[in-house]
């Protein structure tokens, strides 16, 4: 997708993911590679928030999947979610996304929770 | 959105893989006092010993806090100490980290751990899944043939991890499990080898009669590139009937934005009525939605729902067209008589497409009065302009008009105009000659309501065929209810007009069933009747009908039926019909080579055509790669052919034994109302064309097993989980009993049960059992 981008940024030890667009195989590879470049970087605690990324595709699920697997149960690292669309609750909910990470309201609400 | 309540409410399932793979999910959450109550009077409920310790381990977790960091010694020393305490171990292994892991593994291989008993298991495998190595891929994979549920999909889950490549040795085991969890699981896993054979496993499941099978195809279907299973979605959406399940398939849609698919959706809301037509809107438009969000497209959704609607109503006209230009060409007067009158109609309804071959006929066609009537009609719309014999003059201002004036007024009518004009109609209709019958009723079907019921109603005694087709028509707008009751007489009517409209009508309320009368009409002798057949399928939304469509392309011997049934796949260019047409011709497998291959070339121009993004080269290249694929599996797939396992499957089980079609009668007498699927059963589905005598043995011996009568107080009842516990009377066993979502609401405790139900268990008195009617 031509239009995705990501934005990063940190707050109160947590690494937080801003991607913005159609997640689709390669919004959700973009995605990965930005956790997997954090991870070596010491970052165990991730918020995904996907407020400007409503949609979100098999492919895009499959990866996050992924890399929720990654940051919880390989790094013992905590994941949590933000910005959720009615939709793509919906398919987190089903596909068991959201008992790797918990949904929040708010992207600081999240950071709250997660805060050292 | 309550997690925590939802997470509840899967561990009342049936089905222990849903209740097991809901406590992983339970373990990292936080739970308020009061929903530990709750949680701990599901454990009082729990009869599996490997969930149990699963709840208690969770349960533990809660009570004593988050576990201490365990030393590795203590921890070690525990593994080897038989009498252990298996919850404070398994808390101790979720615990561990990874500097600590290596000596852990080490513990664990020391102690035998394949040995441990199935309710440790699991935590040992989802620490190996974690922190096993090479050296514990060979025990893991000896596990992944595990009795145990829980065990099994741990085992499969660490597998998954630690060498993936060693699950395709395991995949026909997974694929003949009990569980359904794990069959859909080896069916993803069989899609990394080879997708056509995996697929067809889904579509099998996805279209399997129990709705945990479909629950479970439905989890995974996220786990397939959507394209690939596209077409089985829709026909899913299109024949389904549980609410529940249509709204998770919905979700995959929304998911999954496509340029295509609002115009499949489109058909398919078309084709349903009541509930099930809101949900497919809400789902149509939540894709509208999903494809303006994800910028795949710039038009608002209600701006490309209106242009999906013109075209939709396009394409109707075109078919309808395309179907009765075939008729002009028969040999048979009549038949081009009736086309062309057909044709002249929609001319007079103000469709100028077909005028051009109207002429164009009628300036070839050797019959007279076919010309002449054709004519006469496309000028006054009747082929009987006079007024009936011997009609006296009424004081009814509709009889006071002239045949042409009030032909004028049908075609004129409104819907602010409607209501007087039928109430000056209804006295008088049964005078008026027949067209003009067809036109009040057709204006019923345009502008009328249920008021109307009655009057339409009695035109169902009628002797003609059109009349009684209008009526049909027009009852299924106004009133498909009222309809309903009657559909099996009209079903197998001696008329076929009168059987396909009433077919049209009962797709609304059963399209399954539906479908399978029009496949029973496809396989006729009489070349008319698989016609009328093939004129039904066009009428039906192409996802539903698209694989049946390609069966009639090998089987069709008529030429004029084999060109509509190409004329409706060419109206409907989709991508997956376009990759079987093509294997199909490229395989060379049919005599009809040739027709394929016309037809795949009509169709890959015409995908281009609507999607621009789309290339003829690359469907093609595409369509090479599945053919590839397609040879290169068939010499390897024989030990996992869904046919082979399905036998296999049906031979260990212990047959319940219902005849298939006697399980989907049962389902539809939920949907339909018993008496309507009574008669359909007796008219169309039970099998007669066998002797009688060994099937009805065998069915009184099948039912006598697992299927039994009971009645008695029913003492509780819980909602979520559609459980009723009821006490039988006489026995005073206790029964719980599931009963559908479709069976509506449920009854009350305290009240009297009296009903039929298939016996799943009986164990120290308590039966289990799914409710099949209640009396």
């Amino acid at each position: 997708m031509s239009n995705f981008t990501i934005t990063t940024a940190n707050s109160k030890g947590v690494f937080i993911i801003r991607p913005c667009g159609y997640v689709d195989e390669n919004g959700g590879a973009a995605i990965f590679a930005t956790v997997q470049k954090a991870l070596p970087e010491g970052h165990q605690k991730f918020i995904l928030n996907l407020t400007a990324s409503p949609v979100i595709n098999s492919q895009g699920i499959a990866q996050i999947i992924e890399l929720a697997e990654i940051i919880v149960d390989e790094k013992n690292g905590e994941l949590a979610f933000t910005g959720l669309s009615e939709l793509a609750a919906g398919v987190f909910k089903m596909v068991g996304l959201l008992q790797m990470g918990e949904a929040y309201p708010t992207e600081q609400a999240a950071v709250d929770a997660m805060a050292d | 959105m309550d997690q925590v309540k939802d997470f509840f409410a899967d561990l009342r399932s049936p089905d222990p893989s849903i209740r097991f793979s809901v406590l992983s999910r339970l373990e990292d959450l936080t739970l308020s006092d009061e929903q530990q109550a709750v949680f701990r009077e599901l454990l009082t409920r729990e009869q599996e010993p490997g969930i149990r310790f699963h709840m208690q381990k969770v349960l533990a977790r809660f009570e004593g806090g988050e576990p201490g960091q365990a030393g590795v010694p203590e921890l070690v020393d525990l593994l080897q100490r038989p009498d252990r305490d298996e919850i404070a171990l398994a808390l101790m292994l979720e615990a561990v980290r990874k500097p600590e892991a290596p000596a852990v593994l080490a513990g664990l291989r020391q102690a035998g751990w394949p040995g441990f008993s199935p309710q440790l298991l699991p935590s040992v495998l989802k620490f190996l899944k974690k922190f096993g190595s090479g050296e514990d891929v060979d025990a893991v994979a000896t596990l992944c043939k595990h009795a145990d549920t829980r065990v099994l999909s741990s085992a499969v889950d660490a597998l998954e991890k630690l060498s993936p490549d060693r699950l395709r040795e395991h995949i026909v085991p997974l694929l003949l499990n009990e569980s359904c969890g794990i069959r859909s699981r080896a069916v993803r896993i069989l899609h990394r080898y080879d997708q056509s054979e995996a697929l067809r496993h889904f579509e099998s499941m996805l279209f399997a009669n129990s709705v945990a099978e479909k629950q479970a195809a439905l989890f995974h279907s996220f786990f397939f590139p959507f394209k690939q299973i596209e077409s089985l979605m829709l026909r899913f959406i299109s024949v389904e009937t549980d609410s529940e399940l249509i709204r998770k398939a919905g979700l995959v849609f929304m998911a999954n934005p496509d340029r295509q698919v609002p115009m499949r959706l489109l058909e398919a809301r078309q084709a349903c009525v009541g509930e099930k037509s809101q949900l497919i809107d809400t789902i149509l438009k939540g894709v509208l939605q999903s494809l303006f969000m994800a910028g795949i497209v710039n038009a608002e959704p209600a701006q490309m729902l209106r242009v999906l609607e013109t075209h939709f109503q396009e394409k109707r006209i075109r078919l309808y067209i395309d179907r009765f230009s075939h008729g002009l060409k028969s040999s048979e007067v009549e038949t081009r008589l009736k086309s062309v009158l057909k044709l002249c109609e929609l001319i007079r309804h103000g469709v100028e497409e077909p005028r051009e071959l109207v002429e164009h006929f009628l300036a070839g066609e050797a019959d007279q009065r076919v010309r002449q009537l054709a004519r006469q009609f496309l000028e006054s719309g009747s082929i009987q302009p006079e007024s009936p014999a011997g009609e006296k003059a009424r004081p009814t201002s509709l009889l006071d008009l002239q045949p042409e004036q009030r032909l004028r007024l049908y075609d004129s009518l409104q819907k602010e105009s409607f209501a007087g004009f039928i109430a000056d109609a209804r006295s008088v209709l049964k005078e008026l000659p027949v067209a003009e019958q067809v036109a009040v009723l057709a204006g019923v079907e345009r502008f009328g309501s249920a008021r109307e019921t009655d009057l339409v109603l009695k035109f169902l005694d009628s002797d003609n065929s059109e009349l009684m087709t209008a009526a049909i028509d027009a009852l299924s707008v106004i009133n498909p209810e009222a309809l309903h009751p009657l559909l099996p007489q009209l079903i197998k009517h001696r008329f076929d007009e009168v059987k396909v409209a009433a077919i049209k009508v009962f797709a609304l309320f059963d399209k399954k069933q539906a479908i399978s009368l029009v496949e029973q009409m496809l396989h006729s002798i009489k070349p008319v009747q698989r016609s009328n057949a093939i004129f039904c399928l066009a009428h039906f939304d192409f996802a539903s009908v698209s694989q049946i469509l390609l069966n009639a392309v090998k089987n069709e011997a008529d030429e004029e039926n084999l060109q509509q049934v190409v004329a409706i796949l060419k109206a409907n260019p989709d991508e997956d019909v376009f990759y079987r047409v093509y294997i199909e011709a490229r395989t060379g497998r049919s005599p009809r080579t040739g027709l394929y291959k016309e037809l795949y070339g009509e169709l890959a121009k015409q995908i281009v055509a609507t999607d621009p993004g789309k290339t003829e080269a690359a469907l093609y290249a595409s369509a090479e790669e599945r053919l590839d694929e397609e040879n290169r599996n068939r010499t390897q797939r024989s030990a996992y052919q869904l046919e082979k396992i399905q036998k296999i499957r049906q031979d260990s089980e212990k047959k319940a034994g219902f005849e298939p079609e006697l399980i989907r009668f049962t389902l539809v007498v939920y949907a339909s109302g018993a008496l309507l699927t009574a008669f359909i059963w007796f008219a169309f589905m039970a099998p007669s064309s066998t002797p009688r005598s060994a099937p009805v043995k065998r069915a009184a011996v099948v039912a006598k097993s697992s299927s039994r009568t009971i009645r008695g107080v029913i003492e509780s009842v819980d909602p979520a989980g559609r459980l009723v516990k009821l006490s039988e009377t006489g026995s005073q066993k206790i029964c719980e009993i599931i009963f559908p979502e479709n069976f509506g609401e449920l009854p009350a405790a305290g009240s009297q049960f009296h009903g039929q139900v298939r016996v799943i268990s009986e164990k120290n008195g308590i039966i289990q059992a799914e409710l099949q009617t209640a009396f």
